[in-house]
């Protein structure tokens, strides 16, 4: 069989000898990079994964827990072990978990646990895991829960077992745990399927907050990551607790959140330029918004809380589908469109731009952000305004399949800043045709508005 | 705020080691600069080739700069400042080119001067390979630095595996270096390997951090700041895409 010359998947040469031979070194690189900014990757190159430790033999647990009746081994993961037990005296079923032996090892462990394991215990809310006790023995770290029957979200995601509707019915009751919990100060910070349990009834319980500060040394330089080896899935983490991990608040919740829903909608989580939840599933268009929304790069874009999450949610599945009112802002083309700047040195055009463009009473107001870019490019949202007396002309190009095109030629153009490019240039905006109308409607918009500012 | 003191590792990066004044004895600096050029000379010789000279006088240029380089191994302070082994060597090379043509003929044809294991055949078979024609010298000088420092980075990840004995491991996982998906999927590569599909989906994972390490480390040894390795791998990234 010959070798494939190009690479399936961006078309790149492929090198046919050497180390390299069949790979593509771009997606090599691109793969690299993407792990290189995981906070997983340690330089060190005893990097170690705590999930091949051998287990605990049972009998030391049972040792070491007299008051416990040790029954079985029901998790284990990077957090540690856990084990489904009966608490003897008061014939209570809990769960023990035992922090990785390699998380304790950190100096800075164990205050970092105390700290954090009695904010946990405080917590006392319906849809939070209960924490009855924590502390050290025999050099093991353990937290004693309540023990939550029922399947983790991820089982149910695997198994197929939510749809739309489902998924909807959990996302209040998953914000009105963090939104308890972020009001006690406690930020999770590793929100994800696993850690979000499902009981029989539907009720929502969720799991290991704060263990990841705990265990991750959230904060620390990423680099020294020996201990946040064992944090959470990067696919859900938002930008900042990789980029910015000092500044990780309760918004970063959110956005794991919004990763959630929209894994729940599509099957799949979202990967740089995601299709939003109603172009791949039959649900709700205003979903998009709200997945959007939790998903924005800089946490002042997202939901503010988990509450308004919820109450966006809620929106949804109350409020039949009402026309836009009429205002002065036009949004349109609303989400997902693709932005590319001809005579620009935006980006170099590596990187696709997606955001939306709005009309204020200035002008065009166009918020945009790169995407599919590897996370070390810390995607910011950028706003390009363009006051009505810069714009030269717009241009609906509509198409019968594809995408359309909005073609904005304006009189200077200033994409990157401080490196302003000051000549004409196009904006040019391909949009999806379901937006069209949405575009015909901002494009009449601008032209009313000229109209106005040369009369 | 977090410690941000380098680690160990990072301490005493290769080029940094050449470059810092005072940064090791001088037996050492030429050590690390050999093994540095050692590595680097094919973009060298890119360049050359895309400048216009032909094989045999790339060779030839090539070697005698990178003897001259190497003999002098003092790197002037100028240059000491340049944060980069590679922008260091386009430079140097300009340099030299440059003298070279001032003092003309003094560059003696086929002088015998073997600096580096420089190959000339194989070098033309890698540029006939990646199709050159149309880029500029210095973009196909930064093209291939990419290539080579990745081709190292995958070279000394498979002799890692080889050594602790997981070269069928590394083989039969190579292409997921692109992503998750090789051909008749992960279950098929578990069956050949008498594995489960989980144990090799972790051991992939593991791959590609592993190469993340040592990308991370090579990058490095190229730079005198290592807190510019994201900086430079978007840099190859760009080179690359």
């Amino acid at each position: 069989m010959q070798m494939p010359v190009h690479c399936p998947r961006c078309g790149a040469h492929l090198p046919a000898r050497g180390a390299l031979a069949g790979l593509c070194p771009a997606c090599v690189l691109r793969q690299g990079a993407i792990a290189l900014a995981d906070p997983l990757v340690a330089d060190d190159m005893a990097s170690h994964d705590p999930s091949t430790d051998p287990p605990i033999d049972l009998a030391e647990v049972r040792r070491d827990f007299p008051q416990l009746e040790i029954i079985e081994l029901i998790g284990r993961g990077g957090m540690g072990l856990v084990y489904r037990a009966r608490q003897r005296r008061i014939d209570r079923p809990v769960a023990l978990k035992l922090l990785s032996p390699e998380a304790a090892a950190d100096p800075a462990f164990a205050e970092r646990f105390l700290t954090e394991a009695r904010a946990l215990a405080r917590l006392q809310h319906p849809n939070v895991v209960t924490v009855h006790d924590f502390g050290e023995l025999g050099g093991r770290y353990f937290l004693l829960m309540e023990y939550v029957e029922g399947c983790s979200l991820r089982r149910l995601l695997d198994e197929r077992a939510i749809d739309p509707q489902r998924a909807l019915a959990l996302v209040p009751a998953i914000c009105a745990g963090l939104e308890y919990a972020h009001g006690q100060g406690v930020v999770h910070r590793d929100i994800k399927p696993e850690n979000i349990l499902v009981q029989p009834d539907g009720h929502v319980v969720i799991v290991d907050f704060g263990l990841a500060r705990m265990v991750g040394s959230a904060g620390d330089d990423l680099r020294l990551t020996r201990a946040s080896q064992i944090m959470g899935t990067p696919q859900y983490m938002a930008p900042e607790q990789i980029h910015r991990p000092l500044e990780v608040d309760h918004r970063a919740d959110v956005y794991a959140l919004g990763v959630v829903l929209y894994e729940m909608l599509t099957g799949e989580v979202p990967r740089g330029r995601y299709a939003a939840p109603s172009e791949r599933v039959d649900v709700d268009p205003r979903l998009d918004e709200v997945v959007h929304r939790s998903l924005q790069g800089e946490p002042r874009d997202r939901f503010q809380s988990a509450a308004e999450f919820a109450a966006a949610i809620e929106a949804t599945r109350s409020a039949p589908t009402v026309p836009a009112p009429a205002r002065r802002v036009v949004r349109a083309p609303g989400r997902g469109f693709r932005l590319s700047f001809v005579n620009s040195n935006q980006y170099g055009g590596l990187w696709n731009l997606e955001g939306t463009i709005s009309l204020d009473e200035d002008g065009l107001v166009i918020d945009h952000r790169p995407q599919g870019c590897p996370p070390f490019y810390v995607p910011t949202t950028r706003t390009l305004r363009i006051p009505f007396d810069e714009i030269v002309s717009i241009e609906l190009r509509p198409k019968w399949f594809g995408r359309s095109r909005l073609d904005l030629r304006v009189r200077h153009l200033t994409t990157l800043d401080g490196f302003p490019q000051q000549h004409p240039g196009t904006v040019r905006i391909d949009f999806k045709r379901a937006d069209g109308e949405h575009a015909a409607e901002l494009v009449a918009a601008v032209g009313k508005a000229l109209e106005g500012h040369s009369g | 705020m977090p410690d941000r003191s380098p680690s160990p590792h990072f301490a005493t990066t290769r080029w940094s080691i050449v470059a810092r004044a005072g940064a090791g004895a001088a037996p050492e600096r030429g050590a690390a600069l050999a093994e540095l050029c050692e590595l680097y000379w094919y973009p060298v010789y890119a360049f050359a080739r895309r400048r216009g000279a032909d094989p045999t006088d790339a060779e030839d240029h090539v070697q005698a700069f990178f003897a001259d380089l190497l003999e002098r191994g003092d790197i002037a302070r100028a240059d000491r400042e340049r944060g980069r082994f590679r922008s260091f060597l386009l430079a140097a090379f300009n340099n030299f080119e440059s003298k070279a043509r001032e003092r003309e003929g003094a560059l003696k044809r086929g002088g015998g001067q073997r600096a580096v294991s420089l190959d000339g055949a194989e070098a033309e078979r890698r540029l006939a390979e990646i199709g050159s024609d149309a880029e500029d010298p210095e973009r196909l000088f930064l093209r291939t630095w990419a290539l080579t420092l990745l081709e190292v980075v995958v070279e000394r990840l498979g002799r890692e595996y080889e050594d602790s004995g997981r070269g069928d491991l590394f083989a039969a996982l190579r292409p997921t270096l692109v992503g998750d998906g090789v051909d008749g999927g992960l279950a098929a590569v578990a069956e050949a390997l008498g594995s489960t599909e989980g144990a090799v989906k972790v051991a992939a994972h593991r791959l590609r951090q592993r190469f993340a390490a040592l990308l991370r480390r090579e990058v490095g040894e190229t730079l005198v700041d290592p807190d510019e390795v994201e900086d430079e791998v978007r840099g190859l990234f760009e080179a690359l895409a």
